[in-house]
């Protein structure tokens, strides 16, 4: 097991100076210059030494690959650079953003995973009744309605209508509230219907007869027997699920003014600045990466049959 | 066993119903059954796959639901009770064990835990109590480093050791009726001996009754005291096996000793297996279920299902259910005439 996850951990090194790689390439290839957005408001065009000044300055004028061996040596060192718009490091300002995405996030799949496992089990245990048709509708509702729009009808109802929760901003708890359940209910559709799934098949496995045969209670068999043998395929899903709820939290961002690496990121791409927008790539790569590994190591706990 | 005819049986299961719908077909899975268990007898369940052997054992455990009938087990009608009152009988009063030991187990539970659960529910034993008994199990039925095991996942055991590992559980509470339903007929040939002992030798030391069901007249034969022989969801004959043996009855039963080598039936009837494909309930024939499949079916099987009454001239409690004339004489002129044919 430890074994595992050292051989895991080392493998994400190649697989980060690839993202490295490619996040520098399409941003020196793509077009739009950050020098020439950032002497813009100079009337008759910036003078050229200046220019060249500051291109010396963000190490513009190396070769491709000695900016991309400086770039991945420093970043080692926990330096991604100097963000050209605020000329704050980078890294400082994804340390400020991150912990309002890793809120968002984390409230997000807690109430996806509680949420659409507690459906689907009900759906599954009541097959074929009122409950399983009404959870059957809510996961539809999720799966077919974008996010976005969803969102828009959230802030629309809950907080500029009713005025429940703030329609935007991040400061608080109640500045969570609206963006989580949205992303969280949105993501649970999938789990819910997988997990119903899973649990008709495992419920007709012969070892829950012999849970019966034992005398235990069905709530005993469900919770205690089915579900362990069940969320082994949710977990799957669920590793899935984290690249389209870090896609999400971007939109949720958007929607509530939300501070956050989705903010970041968009930004930068506005600004053209380079140096931040490849920074937040880089950690946002290196978490869902490093959450997948977590997937997988989870696997072994759920599944004794897994050998790590 | 005199006592046996005067006190109650153990278990008594009168007339069981089952029925199954199977899109708008309705399929009677266990079709009438009466059987009954005295306390420490040993009762032999024998028919082909799909004759209602199965539903039969889960139906009067209450893990199907029954559609009729009645199953008294020590005084009290198990079809009368609630699901609270079944969940007291299950796995502490009746222990069952199943066919296939590799898909019984929960996979993700170690096997300590699974035996526990049965000491812990029926018991209250806590949790240091319940495992030390689990390890005693464990032992009990001869599994080698069971202080070592007990924390084991199922697929870290073989077929056999999973089997008696499923013993273990069912004995757990000391029930007074084992229900095991096929359980050797996963298994290698060499392991399915080593189980039957277990269960022959446990059934001795705790003087428990066992119901022990098999598609396989060989496997019970050795056992038994009484046998049932099933056929399409009916018993079509049953009784005390050394009866049974030396007057099979019933066409079904003959063909079932025939498909056994080695067993001498009677002088002068060849060996033979039974003619046709194990019954299917969605189109079973009308009157007697075997018909279709019996050289010796007249009109008059056709008209009903025939019930079982006692055997002329076969030891008490010998019946079977058919319309011909099922005397030795009968019989040996029957087998005559067809070996000549
Ligand atoms: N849950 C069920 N639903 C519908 N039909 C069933 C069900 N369980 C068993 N049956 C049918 O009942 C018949 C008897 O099955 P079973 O008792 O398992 O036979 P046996 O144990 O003698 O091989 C079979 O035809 C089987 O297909
Ligand atoms: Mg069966």
């Amino acid at each position: 097991m430890g074994a595992y996850v050292v051989r895991r951990l080392v493998a994400v090194i190649p697989i980060m100076l690839g993202v490295a790689l490619i996040a520098f390439l399409l941003l020196h290839l793509a077009p739009g210059d950050p020098i020439s957005l950032l002497v813009s408001n100079f009337d008759q065009g910036a003078p050229p030494d200046l220019v060249n000044q500051l291109r010396e300055r963000y190490g513009l004028n190396d070769p491709l690959w000695l900016q991309y061996v400086h770039y991945v040596w420093d970043a080692v060192r926990g330096d991604l650079g100097t963000s050209i718009f605020t000329g704050r490091p980078v890294t400082q300002m994804i340390l400020d953003a991150a912990p309002y995405t890793a809120a968002l996030a984390g409230a997000s799949i807690v109430i996806a995973v509680v949420l659409g496992v507690t459906l689907g089990v009900v759906a599954a245990v009541r097959r074929g009744t009122w409950w399983d048709n009404a959870s059957i509708g809510v996961s539809l509702f999720g799966l077919s309605i974008p996010q976005f729009w969803f969102g828009m009808m959230a802030v629309l109802i809950f907080a500029v209508n009713l005025h429940w929760f703030p329609s935007s901003g991040s400061g608080s708890f109640s500045h969570l509230v609206l963006p989580a359940l949205v992303l969280g209910i949105s993501a649970s559709a999938a789990i819910a219907r997988l997990t119903r799934s899973a649990m008709l098949e495992v419920l007709g496995e012969q070892y829950i007869v012999t849970a019966r045969a034992k005398g235990l209670r069905e709530v005993t068999i469900i919770s205690g027997h089915a579900l362990k043998n069940a969320f082994i395929p949710v977990l799957t899903l669920i590793g899935l699920q984290f690249g389209r709820l870090l896609g999400g939290t971007v939109i949720m961002e958007t929607i509530f003014n939300r501070q956050g690496l989705g903010t970041l990121m968009l930004t930068s791409i506005t600004r053209s600045d380079f140096p931040l927008l490849q920074g937040t790539l880089m950690v946002v790569a290196a978490v869902y990466v490093l959450l997948n590994i977590a997937v997988d190591v989870s696997y072994a706990w759920f599944d004794p049959r897994v050998r790590l | 066993m005199t006592s046996s005819i005067m006190a109650p049986p153990l278990l008594d299961v009168r007339d069981l119903r089952t029925e199954f719908t199977r899109g708008k077909r309705k399929v009677l899975a266990v079709d009438g059954v009466s059987f009954s268990l005295g306390v420490g007898e040993v009762l032999g369940v024998v028919g082909e796959s799909g004759s209602g052997k199965s539903v039969t054992m889960l139906s009067l455990m209450g893990l199907e639901r029954p559609t009729g009938g009645s199953v008294r087990f020590d005084g009290e009608e198990l079809l009368d009770l609630d699901e609270a009152g079944m969940r007291r009988i299950r796995g502490n009063r009746i222990g069952m064990i199943f066919q296939d030991p590799m898909k019984s187990l929960n996979p993700v539970l170690t096997v300590g835990r699974q035996l526990m659960e049965p000491l812990r529910v029926h018991r209250q034993l806590d949790r240091r109590a319940a495992r030390k008994r689990a390890v005693e199990l464990l032992a009990m039925v001869g599994i080698p480093g069971a202080a070592l095991r007990v924390d084991d996942y199922p697929h870290q055991f073989s077929g056999g050791m999973r089997q008696r590992v499923m013993i273990a559980m069912a004995l757990s509470c000391e029930p007074a009726v084992l229900i095991a339903d096929e359980p050797t007929t996963a298994l290698d040939v060499t392991v399915q001996a080593q189980i039957l002992e277990l269960i022959g030798s446990m059934q001795r030391e705790l003087g428990m009754a066992v119901i022990i069901v098999s598609h396989d007249l060989g496997v019970v034969a050795g056992m038994a005291d009484r046998i049932c022989v099933m056929y399409g969801g009916r018993v079509v004959e049953s009784g005390r096996v050394e009866d049974v043996y030396a007057l099979p009855s019933h066409p079904y039963t003959r063909g079932l000793l025939g498909s056994i080598p080695r067993v001498e039936v009677e002088r002068g009837s060849r060996l033979e297996a039974i003619p046709g494909s194990p019954p299917d309930l969605t189109r079973l024939p009308s009157g007697c279920a075997f018909r279709d499949r019996c050289r010796f079916a007249t009109g008059t099987c056709a008209l009903e299902a025939p019930p079982l009454v006692d055997v002329p001239g076969g030891g008490g409690g010998h019946s079977a259910a058919c319309v011909l004339d099922v005397t030795p004489e009968a019989w040996r002129a029957r087998t005559t005439t067809a070996e000549v044919a």
